[in-house]
């Protein structure tokens, strides 16, 4: 038996994102409680919105005008800063709550197994057997040094008294209980050490009270969310709708519920996988466990029975998966020893990682959401989402970092290479299905992400950026954590710290950016507002970070190379010198570019660009120096393999880092010298400036600059050293040259980069949401045209062509209604015979041709609004509008079933109004319906405008609705200019065709 | 004469003319468990008082309400497993009344009340589980005890094992002379 001076590794890693699932699903929870519960902060806040003509649905968009400019801002904080801190303090109870549930769950559970072991243990003289169990447990428990609280107490059952498995039970500042049952007393003395070995590995790990309260999780979830949505219950009419609301969100706890038993299912394995090798370790031997265990079922075996049958072997291989994936405990196989480091390479393979990317995400929507609610977070706008990255960026690190750090060395100890496409895969789709998906029942009462609300209708473009972000930030962790020494190396606590704090900097930098870049490029697809805000995001925002990441890699390397695999190194010199040649090609190249041209320079644009080309060119050399160091294989023949260039990442990306902050200094001075910005804080931007744009570069070209020095690891099998120093300063050169000379414009800062980015809110704030359009009578028809002649459809079509032009900009082309109106069940009785008589003599007047045109606009702050313009030609003249009139009349005040609304049904009005100008017969009619829906007023406006031109019966009509009350006299207004507008714009297009 | 046969170590049996014999399970448990694992006699016990106290071979439920995550480990000693054995066994071949016969008999005391009663621990009796089998029955036992076994976790080889003993001491009842001290 060997010495039990080693504790079993602790699990912290992921029992924090269990935590932290737990957390998020309770803020979810909370919020779609708060939701279902009560209206009353949305509604407030929707009514006021409402109140100042602003819709709340337009502020979804990343485009609202209400949100470029800082009155803007204050008018809509006024009035959602309410509800915002309503929603903020839900999901933070919520986020306490659920954890503090499963806490409880933990001990009441473990005040039950207390209960019912009391007075039901064996007595301790019953018999031999349990006196002598109890003087081997008595004496493990000394020899592992278990005194005072931490020395559990046996308690022996009856044989099946509680199942016929050891357990362990806890409770927080209580001793621990070893049960044990009676039959193990009889084992032989070996395999009794062993069980008695597994459960005291779990005391002495201290995760007893984290593996109980871990038993809840994933059964929580799904009962807790229907609980919180159970006060919906209270609209039987709208069950339909919410029904269609709330089953994503129901399907997505689903599915996270089964993600989480899984994680699960295999932390609780983790936990008996490191209790067994304790055991293991202690005794010296897997004989007894063996035995134990007894001879696990052939694999071969197994699968005959399994493959021998189509669909019930389909099925049996599910349930089969199944029940694997949600065991507690490990195979026979893996207990036994038969793969020793199979546990841990799960550890860090592609499932914990892709559950790592979604909680990280989900962590920063909803602290994203939680820290928006302060005045604060708002008015400096970008903060609040970099504080959520921030925490989102530590989850990632702490949990990726150790657990891809675990997996090279197991890797490096079987003299073997991890395979990364798993771990970076799993990032990569974690990351994006947190970024799409929330909490469910958090936010907006979607399964939609937070941040993704932004990019409706233009998630693609979002998804592909946020892909290729994740996969620069996982090479790169993978990169860190391939180069942390192994255990037991006095450096190994700083590098994983270093690794940690330079991953998180890189995680929390990337997504926001990212997700900015994208908030600035999709409303008008603007590369020149990308460029710009990328080179300015560095100055402004993440001022440190890429000191952050130097720092960071810089420590790791340095512990790398003091490590026992640290590369065999012949000479630094060729390094040094590929770094000096660097600094200086991009330091002189960038200031001459900036001394010989800023004389030249006669405006703000102009020193913009000559600013962003000089320290472009600073960060150029220090991405050069580190491909060019990536690429440079060392010396030692056993890191051949491509995987060995992972660990060279860190010093590579050190290196580039002090190559473009050196070659920015050398910048300085060359501006200095000239009679230009001596200032510190010109240095320090100078050196900072090019460090951001490298960090940029790393994030985007990382994956693909590791792949090709894999690659080209495996072909070329000498390194020339001799040709990097001189190579990279060419390219250097080149580089600036092409840059100056405007060849590589995508990348370049464009003339009028800088004013357009000043210029853009203004101009988005100057655009009105629609242009009002003059109302302007048909003139004098010319010599024989006939605008009431009968029209057969192309000619209608004709008439409507162009119709398009009047509308404001932004406006989309509806499909043709073809449907049939269906019958209303409409009360009083008379109006809806009324309508009915209107709309079937309407039916049964022949005609010759009937065509409409569909479009959606945005209206004043409706950002969905339908107009209808349409032209029916009969063949016999109408004669004027009786029947619309008996229906208005008839309809002063009717009552519609509607599924939406609270009482099922919605209240409105039928009404003539003024007829529009113009030289025909007119009618105008307004249908406006009331709703309320779960206590929130909702108003539905259809104005309808017609005027008869002999044969012919043109058509306007305009739908809207409203949340929180009626649209605005203002937008009213623009909405009755509008169908005027569009009337006679027909019309004259009628009078003035020639007949065909 | 059947309690004084559970209390026969070598297996409390009653042979009766043409082969046929009245055994009591219990006994024959206990003998098979001193033939090959003494040391496991008092476990056997107290399999057998439980048993007899009513409870089922998995006792209730542990875990469900959290608190506790187990082993994974369930070791299978004769001296526990030999009683669910037998009796699934006799169940299948002989049929389920002998089970029921079996747990509707009338019954002693229970355990936690004599202990009540007399205030410390007394050695405990084991309960009686007679039944009445021929050779033929005695061969289908044998092989019901090998399904049972392995369906209880045992090894092929183990069950096997365990179905001979048991089979043997079925023999020995059925050949050996009556042994009746009334």
């Amino acid at each position: 038996m060997t010495s039990a001076a080693v504790s079993p590794r602790r699990l912290s890693s992921l029992y924090l994102l269990v935590v932290v699932a737990l957390a998020l699903l309770g803020g979810g929870a909370a919020t779609a409680l708060r939701d279902a519960s009560s209206a009353r902060h949305p509604a407030a806040a929707i009514r006021c919105l409402a109140e100042r003509g602003i819709d709340s649905a337009a502020l979804q968009g990343v485009d609202s005008v209400w949100l470029q400019t800082a009155a803007g801002r204050d008018q809509v904080w006024a009035c959602i800063a309410g509800n915002a801190r309503d929603l903020s303090w839900w999901m933070l109870l919520g986020a306490v709550l659920l954890p503090a549930a499963a806490l409880l769950s933990m001990i009441g559970g473990g005040l039950a197994v207390r209960w019912r072991l009391a007075g039901s243990a064996v007595s301790p003289a019953a018999g031999a057997a349990s006196g002598r169990a109890r003087d081997r447990f008595e004496h493990w428990c000394d020899r592992l040094g278990l005194t005072g609280r931490r020395r559990p107490r046996l308690v022996i059952t009856p044989p099946s008294r509680y199942g016929r498995q050891a357990f362990t039970t806890g409770l927080p500042f209580r001793a621990p209980v070893v049960v044990v049952p009676l039959s193990h007393a009889y084992l032989e003395p070996a395999q009794f050490d062993v069980v008695v070995l597994h459960e005291l590995a779990h005391v002495r790990a201290r995760d007893v009270s984290w593996a109980s309260a871990v038993w809840w999780t994933g059964w929580l979830n799904v009962p807790v969310l229907l609980l919180a949505l159970s006060p919906l219950v209270r609209w039987p009419h709208q069950r339909s709708g919410i029904f269609a609301v709330y089953l994503p969100v129901l399907a997505l706890a689903v599915v996270l519920s089964a993600v989480v038993l899984g994680l699960r299912a295999a932390l609780l394995r983790r936990r008996e996988i490191a209790a067994d090798r304790y055991a293991l370790d202690v005794l010296g031997s897997a004989d007894a466990l063996r035995a134990l265990l007894g001879r696990p079922a052939s694999g071969a075996a197994g699968r005959g029975r399994v493959a021998r049958a189509g669909v019930a072997g389909l099925a049996r291989r599910v349930v089969a998966s199944t029940r694997r994936g949600i065991a507690v405990h490990p195979p026979a196989a893996v207990r036994a020893d038969a793969d020793p480091v199979a546990p841990q390479r799960w550890e860090g393979g592609f499932a914990v990682t892709a559950v790592a990317g979604v909680l990280a995400m989900s962590t920063m929507q909803s602290a994203y959401t939680v820290l928006s609610a302060t005045d604060w977070a708002w008015r400096s706008g970008r903060l609040s989402l970099d504080v959520a990255a921030a925490l989102g960026g530590l989850l990632w690190a702490c949990v990726v970092v150790p657990a891809w750090r675990r997996r090279a060395r197991i890797a490096a100890a079987a003299g073997s290479t991890p395979s990364w496409s798993g771990p970076i895969a799993g990032a990569v789709l974690g990351t994006v299905a947190g970024f799409l998906t929330q909490a469910p029942g958090g936010g907006a009462a979607s399964a939609r992400g937070l941040v993704p609300v932004l990019f409706a209708g233009r998630l693609m473009p979002g998804v592909g950026v946020l892909a290729v972000v994740t996969a620069g930030t996982a090479v790169l962790t993978a990169g860190l954590a391939a180069a942390v020494p192994a255990a037991g190396r006095p450096e190994r606590a700083w590098a994983v710290a270093a690794a940690v704090v330079a991953v998180a900097t890189a995680w929390a930098t990337a997504f926001p950016t990212a997700i900015w870049m994208l908030v600035g490029y999709l409303p008008g697809a603007s590369l020149s507002r990308v460029r710009t805000s990328l080179m300015g995001a560095g100055l402004w925002e993440w001022r440190w970070a890429p000191l952050l990441v130097l720092a960071g890699c810089t420590l790791v390397a340095w512990a790398h190379r003091r490590g026992p695999d640290a590369p065999v190194v012949r000479s630094r010199w060729p390094g040094l010198a590929v770094i000096g040649v660097a600094v200086l090609a991009g330091g002189v190249a960038a200031g001459l570019t900036w001394q010989l041209r800023i004389g030249a320079a006669d405006s703000e644009d102009a020193v913009f660009v000559l600013v962003s080309h000089r320290s472009m060119i600073c960060a150029f050399a220090g991405w050069a120096a580190l491909a060019v160091l990536l690429f440079a294989r060392p010396a030692d023949p056993a890191s051949s393999s491509p995987a060995r260039v992972l660990p060279r990442v860190p010093s590579a990306l050190a290196a580039g880092f002090a190559t473009a902050a050196l070659a920015g200094v050398v910048l300085f001075g060359i501006a200095a010298a000239g009679g230009r910005g001596r200032e510190v804080d010109v240095l320090v931007d100078a050196v900072r400036w090019p460090m951001w744009q490298l960090l940029v570069a790393v994030v985007l070209t990382l994956p693909g600059l590791a792949a090709v020095a894999a690659r080209a690891d495996r072909l070329s099998r000498r390194a020339r050293g001799w040709a990097a120093g001189p190579g990279t300063g060419v390219v250097i050169t080149a580089f600036s040259a092409a840059l100056v000379a405007g060849a590589i414009p995508p990348l370049a800062v464009g003339p009028h980069d800088w004013s357009d980015y000043l210029a853009a809110p203004h101009a988005k704030r100057a655009a009105p949401a629609v242009a009002p359009t003059p109302s302007t009578p048909p003139d004098d028809p010319p010599p024989g045209a006939d605008p009431g002649r009968p029209l057969d459809d192309a000619a209608v079509g004709a008439a409507l062509t162009g119709i398009h032009r009047l509308l404001p900009a932004g406006y989309r082309r509806l499909p043709d209604d073809t449907d049939a109106a269906k019958p209303l069940k409409l009360q009083p009785e008379a109006c809806r015979q009324a309508l009915d008589r209107s709309t079937d003599a309407q039916r049964a007047r022949p005609r010759t041709a009937d065509t409409a045109r569909r479009y959606t606009i945005a209206l004043g702050p409706h950002p969905e609004v339908t107009v209808e313009v349409g032209i029916v030609s009969y063949r016999t003249p109408v004669p004027d509008f009786t029947l619309y009139r008996e229906a208005t009349a008839q309809c002063g005040r009717l009552t519609i079933p509607s599924r939406a609304s609270d009482t099922g049904t919605a209240e409105g009005s039928y009404t003539e109004g003024p007829p529009p100008r113009s030289p025909y017969p007119g009618f105008r009619s307004d249908f406006t319906l009331t709703a309320s829906v779960r206590t929130l007023p909702v108003v539905t406006m259809w104005l309808a405008e017609y005027a008869l031109a002999g044969h012919n019966l043109v058509s306007v009509s305009i739908t809207m609705s409203s949340s929180g009350g009626p649209p605005t006299e203002a937008t009213r207004r623009d909405r009755d200019r509008l169908a005027e507008a569009l009337l006679n714009a027909v019309l004259q297009r009628l009078r003035h065709d020639p007949p065909r | 004469m059947v309690d004084r046969a559970a209390q026969d170590a070598d297996g409390g049996h009653t042979p009766a003319a043409d082969g046929i014999a009245t055994v009591d399970l219990v006994g024959v448990a206990r003998s098979v468990v001193v033939a090959t694992v003494p040391e496991q006699l008092d476990l056997l016990t107290e399999v057998a008082t439980r048993w007899e106290a009513g409870a089922g071979p998995d006792g209730p439920r542990r875990g469900w309400t959290g608190g506790s995550v187990g082993s994974g480990i369930e070791p299978l000693l004769l001296g526990e497993v030999i009683l669910p054995v037998l009796l699934g066994a006799s169940a299948e071949v002989l049929g389920d009344a002998v089970v029921a016969a079996w747990h509707s008999r009338p019954r002693p005391v229970r355990r936690w009340r004599r202990r009540a009663r007399s205030g410390r621990d007394e050695p405990v009796a084991l309960p009686a589980a007679p039944v009445t089998l021929d050779a033929s029955q005695a061969e289908a036992l044998r092989s019901a005890c090998v399904r049972h076994g392995a369906a209880l976790g045992l090894s092929p080889e183990e069950a096997t094992v365990l179905a001979d003993a048991v089979y043997g001491a079925l023999c020995r009842a059925m050949t050996e002379p009556r042994r009746d001290d009334d």
